[in-house]
């Protein structure tokens, strides 16, 4: 199944939530076990800008109880629980069992990794049939620039301004260049933003 | 002074009018703030103000970062670069016919992050040109 698991962008995330009735909605996202702390971040600063509501990070304990308890004592209307590194089949089976105190005005979403996924699966199946088609697996990066599209910028700002990447650099170092956006943007892309004039 | 330097001067007048309205700590990260833009985005677009649809949305509005050498700078890159004005390259659209793109760079290394610049074009079509000169007289009757 995980294989399977339909391919969202942070993005396309953010849309579903925003267009989600209002509801005790929840939602898993699946990422890569080395991007879980910057996912969490973006997360976490993001989200509430499509949720319209507080939101509140909590990190799963070893003790399933004190989970619950933490999302049943929160005020805030939408929770993003992750850190489930440390639970066993037990474990989400208490929480399999404890399904129906997870009751928030806006829902939340659980994120984990892959390698922890299929344990959900087996151990907390009526869950994740709560869950239903909600199950995400992550396109991480996708709001970036890839390098093909850095390249095709870049090549617009040489054509209209006539001069290259390197005089441009020369220019900043030497405080010489324009104090203009499109030189800013022209910095930026050439990974030299320490040089844009403060 | 010639044309071109009364146009300067009351374009440099709009830039300084317009950065004095530029939010100055509504958000804290470059991501945050694309995530407001992508919103209020999406929201035109389901409101029928916006004609460019949500998966194109995606493809348009990106991120750029430089973040090596001490510096933690992002770019929001809306639509891209178009010098020339031409409507074959891709760029937001309004479901009256004008269109736009739009960059913004941001420091994030002082807190809250900060706006450094930004450039924004509107683009439009010649059949609101009478409606744009009428709208011109009435502002100057005033």
């Amino acid at each position: 199944m995980l294989t399977s698991l339909p391919l969202a962008s942070t993005d396309e995330l953010f849309q579903r939530l925003g267009v989600q009735p209002t509801g005790n909605i929840w939602t898993v996202l699946v990422v890569d076990a080395l991007d879980m702390d910057e996912v969490i971040e973006d997360l976490s600063e993001t989200i509430a800008v499509f949720t319209e509501c507080p939101i509140k990070v909590i990190p799963a304990q070893t003790q399933v109880s004190e989970l619950i308890e933490q999302v049943q004592q929160s005020s805030e209307d939408y929770l993003l629980l992750w850190a489930f590194a440390a639970w066993t089949c037990e474990d989400w089976q208490k929480f399999d069992a404890a399904r129906s105190q997870l009751i928030k005005p806006r829902g939340g979403m659980l994120v984990l990794s892959s390698s922890y996924t299929s344990m959900m699966l087996n151990c907390a199946p009526n869950f994740c049939s709560w869950v239903g088609s909600r199950f995400y697996s992550l396109a991480k990066d996708r709001e970036f620039l890839t390098e093909q599209e850095r390249e095709i910028r870049l090549a617009a700002l040489r054509e209209w301004f006539g001069r290259s990447d390197a005089e441009v650099i020369e220019s900043a170092e030497s405080h010489q260049l324009p104090a203009t956006p499109e030189y800013g943007e022209w910095l930026v892309l050439l990974g030299r933003g320490d040089l844009i004039e403060r | 002074m010639s044309d071109r330097d009364i146009w300067q001067e009351y374009c440099d007048k709009i830039q300084a009018r317009t950065w004095e309205a530029v939010p100055s700590s509504r958000f804290k990260t470059a991501q945050q703030l694309r995530g407001q833009i992508l919103k209020c985005l999406t929201q035109a677009s389901d409101e029928g103000i916006l004609a460019t649809k949500l998966h194109e949305i995606h493809g348009l509005l990106k991120l750029a970062e430089s973040i090596q050498d001490g510096a933690n700078v992002y770019e929001i890159l809306g639509g891209q670069r178009n010098f020339n004005r031409n409507k074959e390259i891709p760029h937001f659209e309004r479901v009256d016919g004008c269109w736009f793109d739009f960059a913004i760079s941001i420091d994030q290394e002082p807190k809250p992050a900060e706006i450094l610049g930004f450039n924004f074009e509107i683009r439009f079509p010649d059949t609101l040109i009478p409606i744009l000169d009428e709208c011109a007289l009435q502002i100057s009757l005033y």
